[in-house]
């Protein structure tokens, strides 16, 4: 099902994209490393701080990057060509979510190497990293399905990165990444929980995110992934159009 | 190889394309032609299930081939890279596929960017990628529109030896007569959403023309149908007399095509 060329070919795709690497790679560390500077000697502030701009990089790398990518994509065509040619919506899907997984979790990285010893940080526990590793993959399924779903129906770039832009900032101004509002009760209904930074708060304890945080993303994906059985469908296997 | 039964296409209220029975047999080519939103685009579609149809489209192959008129491949990699993506393959490796560059003359654009070749070569990049994959049935739609002539000519020379070497069936929309003239066995003309003729170009031409026909001045509106052998040599001395350039045919599509949308039989 896996194709070694596909996944290379999706990570070029990714690589020539310069808003997600922008987004992806540069916005977290740099937001995080100005806002940072003002707290050099609060070590809580910038543990938090360090969270809340982790949670952002599949938020950014897959609303702001990947839907301006995906949309042109499917706007223009290619998407169609290559599925009547035998690369699948569903194939197309799974290829592209691997290698935007791959950009995430090497963002990740690398955003933690530069804000930890920038700061001089200690290195969370390994049971610490392996659930934000895991929090990192679910929630850019979450994303990802979300864009990938509301491409296949919207199919305009303009509509698309609109749309995702605007959840972008407001799920950044939600969260609290972005300014200090207080969304007061909004923030226990599930979908806007996912997204605001309480979890950050309870990264000590290893129940939080693989138990609370974790069944919500899985809830998610579950919903999302039926909708996405229904709307993306593969079908048209053994045609090749260019 | 393609068989349609009572083929019913709308947009809305409007009847798009009715086809009530066609038949392509293996091997064949055939050339579609109608005016501009006449239905042409619209049966390619429809075959490929890519509109929605009332009626009975059966394809005997499951291995279909569509060029486009419009290419559009991610920019920002070279061509060898969207090509081994798509096709899964290593140009190194692949001895059918780089047999398929060498033919179509592409390995210098390999390194280029799609965005900075020519559409003539964006055409044969994508014959390539469409032929390797050896469809036993392809869709060719206004795939030379845009092309200049030499790059024209020159493709279809390259396809036309192919198709032959091959036995792939082939359904070709093209506004270029000369394109049918010389690839294709049968003429596909669509009017207002009808199929109004469908026949070998020749036997086309005996029902639409006659024997034979002189074009004055190169414009198939100005002609003269000969409907017995004997008769052509006083219409060519007639035309001589009085100095008039003219060219005489007995299969020109262009002729065919203008005749058989005038709807008057021979």
């Amino acid at each position: 099902m896996i194709q070694k060329r596909k996944l290379v070919f999706e990570f070029q795709n990714l690589l020539g994209n310069m808003i997600t690497l922008f987004f992806g790679f540069a916005f977290a560390p740099m937001m995080a490393l100005v806002f940072g500077s003002s707290y050099d000697n609060v070590p809580q502030a910038l543990n938090q701080l360090y969270l809340s701009f982790f949670s952002t990089i599949p938020l950014s790398m897959v609303f702001v990057g990947f839907s301006s990518l995906f949309s042109q994509e499917v706007e223009h065509g290619f998407t169609l060509r290559a599925e009547l040619f035998g690369y699948s919506r569903v194939s197309q899907a799974l290829h592209k979510f691997i290698a935007l997984t791959g950009f995430v979790l090497l963002s990740s990285i690398i955003y933690s190497w530069i804000f930890l010893s920038h700061f001089n940080l200690p290195l969370p526990s390994p049971s610490i990293m392996v659930q934000m590793a895991i929090f990192q993959i679910l929630s850019t399924a979450v994303y990802f399905m979300i864009i990938f779903l509301l491409t296949m129906i919207l199919k305009k770039f303009s509509q698309v990165y609109g749309i995702s832009m605007i959840s972008y900032f407001a799920i950044m101004i939600i969260s609290g990444i972005m300014g200090n509002m207080n969304v007061g009760k909004l923030g226990n209904y599930l979908p806007i929980k996912l997204f605001i930074t309480d979890y950050t708060k309870h990264l000590n304890d290893t129940d939080y995110i693989s138990g609370k945080i974790g069944l919500y993303l899985l809830i998610l994906l579950g919903i999302l992934g039926v909708i996405m059985k229904v709307v993306v469908g593969n079908k048209n296997g053994n045609k090749h159009q260019y | 190889m393609l068989e349609i039964k009572g083929l019913n296409v709308s947009y809305g209220k409007k009847l798009a394309l009715t086809v009530p029975n066609l038949t392509i047999n293996k091997g064949e080519i055939i050339g579609v032609m109608g005016q501009s939103g006449s239905g042409k685009s619209t049966l390619v579609n429809s075959c490929l299930g890519l509109v929605p149809f009332k009626g009975q489209v059966t394809l005997n192959t499951d291995d279909v081939g569509i060029l486009m008129q419009e290419q559009y491949y991610i920019d920002t990699m070279t061509n060898q890279k969207i090509m081994e993506g798509l096709l899964n393959t290593s140009i190194k490796k692949d001895k059918k596929l780089v047999e398929l560059i060498d033919f179509f003359n592409f390995r210098s654009q390999l390194s280029h960017h799609f965005k900075n070749i020519s559409g003539g070569q964006k055409q044969r990049m994508s014959l390539i990628m469409v032929l390797y994959q050896e469809p036993e049935l392809l869709f060719l739609d206004e795939m030379t529109t845009g092309l200049d002539f030499e790059s024209r000519q020159a493709l279809i020379k390259q396809l036309k030896v192919y198709f032959k070497e091959h036995q792939t069936t082939v359904i070709m929309v093209t506004h270029y007569a000369k394109e049918i003239e010389q690839l294709a066995d049968k003429l596909l003309i669509i009017d207002n959403g009808q199929v109004i003729a469908f026949d070998a170009p020749k036997n086309l031409f005996k029902q639409y023309v006659g024997y034979s026909a002189f074009i004055v001045g190169n414009n198939v509106d100005k002609n003269i149908k000969v409907q017995q052998p004997e008769e052509e040599y006083s219409v060519a001395r007639q035309l001589i007399d009085d100095g008039d350039d003219f060219r005489r045919t007995q299969g020109d599509i262009e002729l065919v095509y203008t005749e058989v949308m005038k709807g008057q039989r021979a």
